[in-house]
């Protein structure tokens, strides 16, 4: 009967272990294949590095590596063009409308590169593996549905409600109405 | 149920011991099965869950503990890597504050209270159960959590910013909360039913100057938990609003305040110590008089040291924050009553020492225990005058000294009390003597190795170390004495390893244990060890604190109560005069199925806020059920 | 008072062109003001001399659009018109377009599209943004947002050079028109939210060869001070206060940048031109009196030499820089007559200041402000001055860092001895949080939620009293007026709102004589001129953008209220407009 009470904590807790693990340091060659991205000529879209693929997509779920990539948006600038989600110069993230795709791949070279309209190259400035933190963490920023994983609010003047209480304001497939 | 036979007279007057225990026996006992397991309300049951329990969970403590002392034996050492030291440390220090100190205080009160007072059962005794089912699933939350790499990593007090949204990633702390409104409903609930049994529930004849200075120190100790324990719980619902609803209690750029955290966090955090420590000079008392042979020395004077440190308690949380930048008038002021809480401490320590002088000293293994506790914490107390003042804590705030002062006061001034009190009612509990010799070896080992494991600390904090560093540079020159720190902690782990061989190994092969060993004056000694499902045949009636030693074998008693339901005698709150005869509610699954549905609630609830809202309604159901009568006798007013 | 005024810009082609009926809004009243030789000359006042359109008939106009550009929002520039042709130079990718207005519907007479660098887009921030050709001679010269200086020829639109100016890879760019002076192109740079240091070049007018490029930061050499450098702070008068003033190496990414209109007086032979808030908007970051940001210099042409400095509002802790437009009237002060600059600043306040010493007159509060006008006055000292600390939440502070006016060019009607001010009223909400300086990306440190006043009225027409030192009259608005204001003759002031008016107001009193509703926000300063059949037009730009439009424009997510830093929120019950063109609207009288 006692099992009762403890399995579906354990199920719970089994599920959210990955999402907790916390890697303080890559190794070296895990690092480098993550910058391993095949991406459409196009530079939408593409096949993430096989790594990034035999590690179970971890930075797309991990708590830590969102919370650490909502750090590094903060600290490298990004709230100057995308603001807290809502864009400014740089496009908004919060209505899940993704000039360059959606999927990771898309956003971190987006992130690495740069794109021709205006967004500067990061890779210069962030390891690959922050690229990727920051990655998860834009993604989470537009995604369709909330994620437990994702971060909760700052310690800063409310812009707007909380990643993990807001997914995107729009469908996939639903233009911005303005 | 068993049928009861109530075509005779249903009072007990006219039975003789013999039908009167039969019929006893089949009104209070717990059926056996799993269902009637779950369903017990029988406070030596749910006592002796809550002892078990928290012992356990002492144990598993204690493995982290050395694993501390693993990993800080030498420099640069890597056998905890820094994220699972942060878990480690934080697990500990909340596993022995929630988990292990406060439980196990309030397991013994469960356990003993309704027998030192005289009664059948505790008051509310089946949300006496449901305590026990609220408390084991946060427990095992957290260790769960820990096992699984997602156990809490702000330390026991989750300070924020760190522990907020936006630095405690992921839900660790909201781990550490949940297992806090866990434990806290829990101890509220003992708090309250403890309050209740001891103001009305006590012997006829026990008034306010007779009641055993244990049962005195329990009431206290209830009262603070009824004052404290709503202001952390305030807290941690609101760290989790913080954290999962966005709301801004410790957004200071929202109008939030992250000293609020701090404030209401300590003005639980303090009173605890003294809810951890208000037992244990209980079981000082309590073992001081039957060993020294003699009645307590100022039995007056220690009740109202226990009151004058109840109400200090809330007077001085503010010393943890001295660091924080406080007005100086408000330092001051927290300086002058931190030493101020020496006073009655000194007044216990000297009626203690008195008893002990004027008595004639039997020196067995509890006596040991409380030796080894008045030395240790007369330490503890003299570097906790000295934190007490803001030059000298300012130093060594969040050092090893101040690790070195807690675990003084906590280990040396809780647990060795504790330990004797375990060797003195494990024959009540469990019917059988524990072994003397054992006990000899293992309060030597504990009292030796703890000196010498946590004494070193207040040189490395004077030093320089500071707390919850994973380790150190070898440049820092503390490895030698965190070496001799970390093989001290052999010393005390085979003590305490000892203790748990010997409790266990006892509980099968220890002599058979009389009705009173010890030669005890108070009553649970009266009754058979271990005791009855309904305690005593007939309600003693009392007419001196040492019952026992006044009247050794005729002590009178009170007859009337019905035997076709479960009674209680109700009596007056000062005078203990016999003013009704209540019915104590029979066993019950529903609080455990209250406790699941609340279970559920509450883990939900860190993934989503709607939880509280859906999880409400199962908690209403099972609530409704548990209250619904159910015809029984008991039923009737 | 009662003099006329011309804009010096366009004197010499104006002085050839004459007997030409098609004349640009500025032109206008030059060729009036050389009708007239008793006539002082001043700068750029905004005010026509036509006045066939008149406070009379102005409810008779008709028209409608007449050319779509093609191009998506962000008009900020007028037309200008020249002979028998309208230039239009639209927002970014700032394409340039002759339009020959003989027929109901305009034609092309030519277009130029330059090759852009679309890196401009992403920097394209948050303060005044305007564009539009400027004629010379036979040569139209423009500024592109991707950081080059174009000349073109103006009849044929053939390119004559292409001088790159602003650094994209700094986060530079150019984001106002150029200004012709005494055969040399003067051109500002933009991109202090880049931490861009700010700078003023002149280029020459034939080749295109880079003359002189003088900082807003940094050591003396580099900013152009000199012996003949008289500030009007006399503490100021050190060496080298634009390393002194700043934590070490700050002035490297201070700030400071010349976004705002550049104003020549070829009398004194002087250039006006403001400086742009210090970076990073984080004061805390920057302990100091920031030199040379949010303020305004006076500069020999010839060699960029400075020649005095005033500072309006020390440290700029709000962010609202010194780049709004001034004006330069020759008018009477305390009884003698006196060469006078007006600057409505962004905080509030319209500084008077003498523009042939630098000294500050007068500083007057146009409309609500939480600002002090710091320095108050001649021989202030003032004492260090408190800016909010890092992740403290200041509340309700007024005006916004938009400013209370800048975004568009004041008017100035010597019939009426006005001052029109544009003005938005929005208050904010400001949280300075650490900045790091990345070269090319923001450098702002700032979090900001906008909000309109109690009110809920977020912009004002206020027609001020220079003479007096008060509003005359203050016309309320639904939206903050981001667009300039034209003065005529006929006694009207005339602009366009955010969402999409155009209105006509009496210059006397304020009295709304007529209106229009066009599908698109105005962010252009409307234009007026006399067509080829000597009838007077109204000509106004429409297509929202520029910092207040940026909703629309980068279809920003108002759900966050931080979005456009603040503005998105702040206008988010602008309606939503059909048009996604910029489109030239034509009126004239039946």
């Amino acid at each position: 009967m006692r099992l009762v009470v403890v399995m579906p904590f354990a199920m719970l807790a089994l599920a959210g272990c990955q999402r907790e693990e916390r890697s303080l340091r890559l190794d070296p060659p895990v690092e480098a294949g993550l910058d391993e991205v095949r991406v459409m000529s196009n530079g939408i879209g593409g096949a993430p590095p096989k790594v990034y693929v035999a590690l179970g997509r971890p930075y797309e779920n991990n708590a830590f590596d969102l919370d650490q990539g909502k750090r590094l948006y903060d600290w490298f600038g990004c709230t100057g063009c995308h603001a807290h989600g809502g864009g400014n110069t740089g496009p908004a993230f919060l209505d899940g409308w993704w000039q360059y795709g959606a999927d990771p791949v898309s956003i971190f070279v987006s992130i690495r590169d740069g794109r021709t309209a205006g967004m500067p190259a990061f890779g210069r400035y962030l390891t690959t593996e922050q690229i990727w933190q920051l990655t998860g963490y834009v993604q989470t920023i537009g995604a369709y549905s909330a994620k437990t994983a994702a971060p909760s609010r700052n310690d800063e003047m409310q812009s707007r409600p909380s990643e993990n209480r807001a997914p995107a304001t729009l469908g996939a497939l639903q233009p911005p109405s303005r | 149920m068993s049928t009861l036979d109530i075509s005779s007279d249903p009072r007990d007057t006219g039975l003789d011991e013999r039908a009167l225990a039969r019929r006893l026996a089949d009104l209070w006992q717990t059926p056996r099965g799993i269902i009637g397991t779950l369903s017990s309300v029988d406070h030596k049951i749910i006592g002796r869950r809550y002892i078990v329990t928290a012992f356990f969970f002492l144990l598993l403590g204690g493995v982290l503990a050395l694993a501390i002392r693993i990993q800080l034996a030498k420099p640069e050492n890597r056998f905890l890597a820094p994220d699972l030291y942060n878990q480690v440390f934080t697990v500990h220090g909340a596993n022995m504050m929630f988990l292990f100190a406060v439980p196990v205080m309030e397991a013994f009160a469960v356990y003993l209270v309704p027998l030192m007072i005289g009664t059948r059962n505790i008051a509310f005794p089946r949300l006496n159960a449901f305590s026990y089912w609220i408390y084991l699933p946060g427990g095992i939350t957290l260790w769960v959590a820990f096992a699984l790499d997602m156990g809490p990593d702000v330390g026991w007090f989750a300070y924020v910013p760190l522990s907020g949204p936006q630095y405690g990633a992921g839900k660790r702390a909201d781990i550490w909360a949940q297992m806090i409104t866990f434990t806290e409903v829990s101890a509220l609930a003992v708090a309250v039913e403890l309050v209740v049994t001891i103001f009305k529930q006590r012997a006829p004849g026990m008034s306010l100057d007779k009641i055993p200075l244990f049962v005195w120190s329990m009431l206290v100790t209830s009262f603070l938990i009824i004052m404290a324990m709503p202001a952390i719980m305030v807290a941690s619902t609101t760290l989790i609003l913080d954290r999962l609803v966005g709301t801004h209690f410790y957004n200071p750029a929202e109008g939030g305040d992250v000293l609020l955290w701090q404030h209401l966090f300590w003005f639980f955090g303090h009173p605890e110590v003294y809810i951890i420590f208000l037992p244990a000079v209980g079981m000082v008392s309590t073992i001081v008089s039957t060993f020294a042979r003699r009645p307590i020395f100022g039995y007056l004077p220690l009740v109202l040291a226990l009151f004058a440190t109840g109400i200090l308690a809330f007077g001085l949380w503010v010393h943890h924050m001295f660091v924080v930048g406080l007005p100086r008038v408000g330092e001051s002021f927290f300086t002058a009553s931190s030493m101020a809480i020496a006073v009655p401490n000194g007044i216990q320590i000297f009626c203690w020492l008195a008893t002990l002088w004027d008595g004639r000293p039997v020196f067995k293994t509890p006596l040991l225990f409380v030796i080894a506790f008045i030395i240790t914490f007369v330490i503890g107390g003299l570097t906790g005058v000295m934190v007490a003042s803001v030059p000298l804590d300012t130093q060594v705030h969040d050092t090893y000294f101040v690790v070195a002062h807690f675990h003084y006061v906590l280990v040396g001034g809780a647990v060795f009390p504790l330990l004797g009190a375990v060797y003195y009612w494990y024959p009540k509990i469990i019917g059988r003597m524990m072994s003397e010799r054992l006990g000899r070896w293992v309060a030597g080992l504990v009292f030796v190795g703890f000196n010498l494991t946590f004494f070193p600390m207040h040189i490395l904090g004077l030093i320089g170390m500071p707390r919850r560093v994973y380790t150190y540079g070898p440049e820092m020159n503390w490895g030698s004495i965190n070496l001799f720190v970390s093989l001290s902690a052999a010393i005390l782990a085979a003590g305490f390893l000892l203790f748990f061989v010997d409790a266990i190994r006892s509980a099968f092969s220890g002599e058979p244990a009389p009705e009173n060993p010890w030669n005890a004056p108070t009553l649970e000694w009266a009754t058979s060890s271990p005791p009855p499902s309904y305690n005593f045949e007939r309600i003693p009636v009392v007419s001196s604190s040492d019952p026992l030693w006044e009247t050794p074998e005729t002590l009178p008693v009170a007859t009337g109560l019905r035997t076709d339901r479960r009674e209680l005698l109700l009596t007056s709150l000062s005078e203990a005069n016999p003013q009704a005869r209540e019915s104590s509610p029979r066993d019950s699954i529903w609080p455990f199925l209250a406790a699941i549905a609340t279970t559920v609630m509450l883990i939900s609830s860190i993934f989503s806020a709607w939880a509280v809202v859906w999880g409400s309604v199962p908690i209403a159901v099972t609530l409704i059920a548990w209250f619904w009568p159910k015809g029984t006798p008991e039923d009737a007013a | 008072m009662g003099e006329l005024h011309r804009h010096p810009q366009v004197i010499r082609f104006a002085a050839k062109l004459r007997g030409l009926t098609l004349v640009g809004v500025l032109a206008a009243s030059s060729a009036l003001a050389q009708s007239d030789p008793g006539a002082q000359l001043s700068a750029s006042t905004s005010f026509s001399a036509l006045d066939e359109i008149g406070a009379g008939n102005v409810q008779r106009l008709t028209g409608g659009p007449v050319f779509a550009t093609g191009r998506f929002g962000g008009q900020a520039g007028a037309p200008s018109a020249a002979g028998d042709l309208v230039y239009i130079e639209t927002g970014f990718p700032n394409a340039i377009f002759a339009l020959e207005l003989a027929q109901a519907s305009p034609s092309v007479a030519w277009s130029y599209a330059p090759e852009p660098d679309g890196r401009a887009r992403g920097l394209s921030c948050c303060g005044r943004t305007e564009f539009g050709p400027v004629l010379s001679g036979a040569k139209l010269y423009a500024n592109t947002l991707d950081g080059r200086t174009v000349a073109l020829d103006r009849r044929s639109g053939n390119k004559f050079w292409e001088t790159k100016l602003a650094d994209l890879s700094n986060g530079e760019t150019l984001a106002s028109p150029p200004v012709v002076a005494d055969g040399k192109v003067l051109v500002g740079n933009a991109g202090d939210e880049f931490g861009a240091r700010g700078w003023i070049a002149a280029l020459d007018a034939e080749s295109g060869r880079i003359l002189w490029r003088q900082f807003s930061t940094g050591p003396d050499a580099e900013i152009g001070i000199g012996p003949s450098f008289s500030p009007f702070d006399p503490r100021d008068r050190g060496t080298d206060r634009g390393v002194a003033t700043w934590p070490p190496s700050a002035w490297q990414h201070g700030g400071g940048s010349v976004s705002g209109r550049i104003i020549y007086d070829p009398e004194l032979r002087l250039v006006f031109h403001g400086t742009g808030r210090a970076a990073p908007w984080d004061a805390q970051e920057r302990p100091g009196a920031n030199r040379w940001t949010s303020g305004l210099f006076a500069r020999d042409p010839e060699t960029g030499q400075a020649r005095w400095f005033v500072a309006f509002g020390a440290r700029d802790p709000y962010a609202r820089g010194g780049v709004a437009q001034d004006v330069l009237l020759d008018a009477p002060w305390k009884g003698s007559a006196r060469k006078l600059l007006l600057h409505p600043d962004g905080n509030g306040f319209l500084y008077v200041v003498d523009r042939v010493s630098g000294e500050m007159l007068a500083a007057d509060p146009f409309t609500h402000t939480d600002a002090s006008p710091e320095p108050a006055g001649p021989g202030a000292v003032a004492g260090p001055v408190p800016s909010p600390d890092e992740n403290v939440v200041v509340r309700d502070i007024c005006p916004a860092w938009s400013g209370a006016t800048g975004a568009g060019s004041p008017a100035f009607s010597p019939r009426t001895g006005l001052l029109y001010l544009p003005v938005s009223r929005l208050c904010m909400d400001f949280e300075p949080r650490h900045a790091s300086y990345l070269a090319g990306t923001p450098f702002i440190g700032a979090n900001i939620k906008v909000k309109p006043p109690k009110d809920g009225t977020s912009g004002a027409l206020v027609a001020w009293d220079v003479q007096a030192r008060k509003a005359a009259w203050s016309m309320n608005e639904p939206f903050p007026l981001a667009g300039g204001v034209l003065a005529t003759a006929g006694d009207l002031v005339l602009y366009g709102t955010l969402d999409g008016m155009i209105k006509a107001r009496d210059a006397r009193d304020g009295k709304l004589l007529w209106s229009f509703a066009a599908t698109d926000g105005i962010i252009a300063q409307p234009a007026t001129f006399n067509s080829s059949n000597g009838h007077q037009y109204l000509a106004v730009m429409t297509g929202l953008g520029g910092g207040f439009g940026i909703a629309e424009r980068n279809m920003l997510d108002p759900l966050d209220q931080s979005a456009g830093l603040g503005l998105a929120a702040a206008l988010s019950r602008l309606p939503t407009l059909r048009e996604r063109s910029a489109t030239l609207y034509l009126f004239r009288l039946p």
